[in-house]
Formats: structure tokens, sequence, C-alpha cells
């Protein structure tokens, strides 16, 4: 039978290396290294999408003010801000050659999904990345997820509220004009909650072991704890050092090649 | 100099289109947002592809209809949606009547 790996590696007080290990582990699955699964978290960090310029997302003085970090990541997608209320996971693989979008956000995404019915919650995926939790006639977001293919290789990672300060949260994030008048057909809005406060008992534990068991039965295979190789760890230092820890990188908006030329 | 900013949100996603114009050519150009495109850094090769183009609707559109005709994915937005936000950008800039 397969394997799944799981790591357990995070640096809450440096996000710009979290970020830096997440584009080392994907380049390391590209590379031929086993399907992976990581759990992290950031002590007070906002992280925005390839995409994004900080200025744009960001509150950038209440940042300062509260000494938030502010870090790309080098998938697309949308700005979340991270405490440690907020669990943040990876599912890292070797996919379908033309698996592309579907693989990502339907297959890959539907493993999360999964964890929290697991959990006894009424989950679901909706508008492309978003996962929702339904009590009674309303809809709650708990979690969003972004993702990257290359080669036959995907990495999807995600965050899920579990005892987050939302206020914070409200406080540090933007939210264009165009996003407030879009009252039509596109996005389907729901109000942000913390998983804790809908279920009793659901904590951190619970939450990793529902996530390890359900993406073991989506790749068919058997999980077991490692450590991050020796490899992946000198990739990541070297993308913090080029990259990661650059306010260029960070604040800006420069392709992957300013860095790496 | 004239600018132009127009801010559109596709199903899923916003795509922010910032462009620059002087002496009737691109100057400056740059899509920001939450969407997702792949592969990602084709966005980076579109935006070196429109500067010190014309700065005309006719110029960009066919810069448009050919990057998204070279197999890129997109998710939760069209490429109808990048061009909305281009017209009307180039809109805002006094460069297209009325979109």
């Amino acid at each position: 039978m397969k394997e799944l790996r799981v790591l357990l590696y995070e640096s809450p007080d440096n996000p710009y290396y979290s970020l830096a290990f997440e584009e080392a582990l994907f380049r390391s699955v590209r590379n031929g290294a086993p399907p992976t699964l990581r759990f992290w978290r950031h002590s007070n960090a906002v992280i925005i999408g390839y995409f994004q310029k900080a200025e744009e997302e960001v509150n950038i003085d209440y940042a300062r003010r509260m000494n938030i970090a502010v870090v790309r990541r080098f998938t697309g997608g949308g700005a979340v801000y991270h405490d440690l209320g907020c669990l943040l996971w990876t599912i890292a693989t070797k996919g379908p050659e033309k698996g592309g979008v579907s693989y990502l956000y339907d297959h890959l995404l539907e493993g999360f999904v999964n964890a929290l019915r697991r959990l006894g919650f009424n989950a679901y995926r909706e508008n492309v990345n978003d996962v929702v939790v339904s009590v009674g006639d309303r809809a709650f977001k708990v979690s969003g997820a972004a993702g990257s293919f290359r080669e036959g290789a995907y990495l999807l990672h995600g965050t899920l509220l579990l005892d987050t300060n939302l206020e914070v949260l409200s406080k540090v994030l933007k939210v264009s004009k165009a996003k407030l008048a879009d009252k039509k057909v596109s996005e389907v809005k729901y109000r942000v909650i913390n998983l804790s406060s809908l279920g009793a008992g659901v904590d951190y534990s619970k939450v990793v072991k529902a996530v390890v068991e359900s993406y073991s039965e989506l790749l068919d295979s058997n999980p077991y704890l490692d450590l991050p190789s020796k490899d992946e760890v000198e990739l990541a230092r070297r993308l913090y050092e080029v990259k990661y820890s650059k306010p260029e990188w960070n604040l800006l908006r420069f392709p992957h090649s300013y860095f790496e030329p | 100099m004239r600018i132009g900013v127009y801010e559109h949100k596709a199903r899923k996603g916003l795509i922010r289109v910032s462009i620059r114009i002087a002496g009737g050519v691109i100057d400056d150009v740059s899509v920001t947002g939450d969407f997702f495109i792949y592969p990602e850094d084709s966005v980076f090769q579109l935006e070196s592809r429109l500067k010190g183009l014309e700065a005309s609707w006719e110029a960009v559109s066919r810069v448009l209809d050919e990057f998204f005709s070279s197999g890129l994915e997109l998710a939760g937005a069209t490429p109808e949606d990048f061009k909305i936000a281009f017209r009307k950008a180039l809109e805002e800039a006094g460069l297209v009547e009325g979109a």
C-alpha cells in the first residue's frame, strides 16, 4: 500500500520561513518525494496571494501596530489572517498529468471537506475554494484553500478557523468596493466563523486526526509521521534568503524570476 | 499621462487592472487580485506583452484573445471577466467610448 507522509512542521513566529517551506515542499514532491500532508500554524500573520499587492489587501498601519507579519505565498487567491487559533494544512502529491484545476479544487479539496464530515459537520465546498459548514438553515465559512500544479504535481493548502481572533481578522484585511457592491449572481457570501463555536469538543488534535484519516482514504495510503528531509530544509532556507525574507516579494508583486533569475 | 484602474468581480475572485498610458502607448500595466490562473506566471507574461502596446481596445483585446487561447486554466473566472476589467480600465483612462 502507498504511504502518506505526515509532517507536523511549523515555525509560528517566522511565517516567512513557513511559506518558503511550502514552496520547497511543492518542488520536493515534484522531484519525487512521497505524498505529504503538513500541519502548521502562525502566531500573527497575514498571508496574501501571489497576484496581490499588500497595500491593496492589508491595513498596513494596523498590521504594523499589531505586529502582524505580511507574507506572500506562491499560490493565487485571497488574503487570510492567521493566529494560533487557525490550523493550516497542506496536501502535496503527484496526480494525473492533466488533472488541472479540477483535481485541485474538486478532488483534493474534497479530502479536507470529508475530514470535517468525519467530525460530524455538514460541510461542503462552495465558490471553488471555500469550505462551508451549515447549521440548520444557516451556513458559515470556516476554511479557504489555494493551490498550484505543475508537471503532474499538486499542492493544495488551506486554513481552518478553530479559535481565531475574528476581530483582528476583520480589522487587518481590506474588503474591496467591488466585492461590497457585488450583490448579483456571483459569489455567495458567508459569515466566517470559528469551528470551535459550532461543535463541542472540536480541538486541534481531533481535527488533525480527522484530516490524516481523510487524506489517507482519499489517496488510498497509510500515514506515517516524518520530518522534512535535509534537502527540503536546505531548499526552504535558500528560498527564505533569496525571496521570502524580502519586502519586494512580500509587499509588492514581483514574479519568481525576479528573485531566482 | 492617463491612469485607469478598474476592479471587476468574477464569480470567484476580484480582477483589478491598473493601466498607465503615456503618448498613446501602454506605459505600465498590472493585474492584481485574488483570482486563480494556471500557470501562475502567465500573468506576468501578459503584462510584458501589453507594455509598449498601442493604447486601444482593439490592440489590447487582440493580445487578450491570443493569451487566453494558449491553454491557460482559470478557476471561478472566465476570459470574458478579464476582458471586462481591461476594457473598463481603458475606459477609466478615457481611451474607450462607454463600454
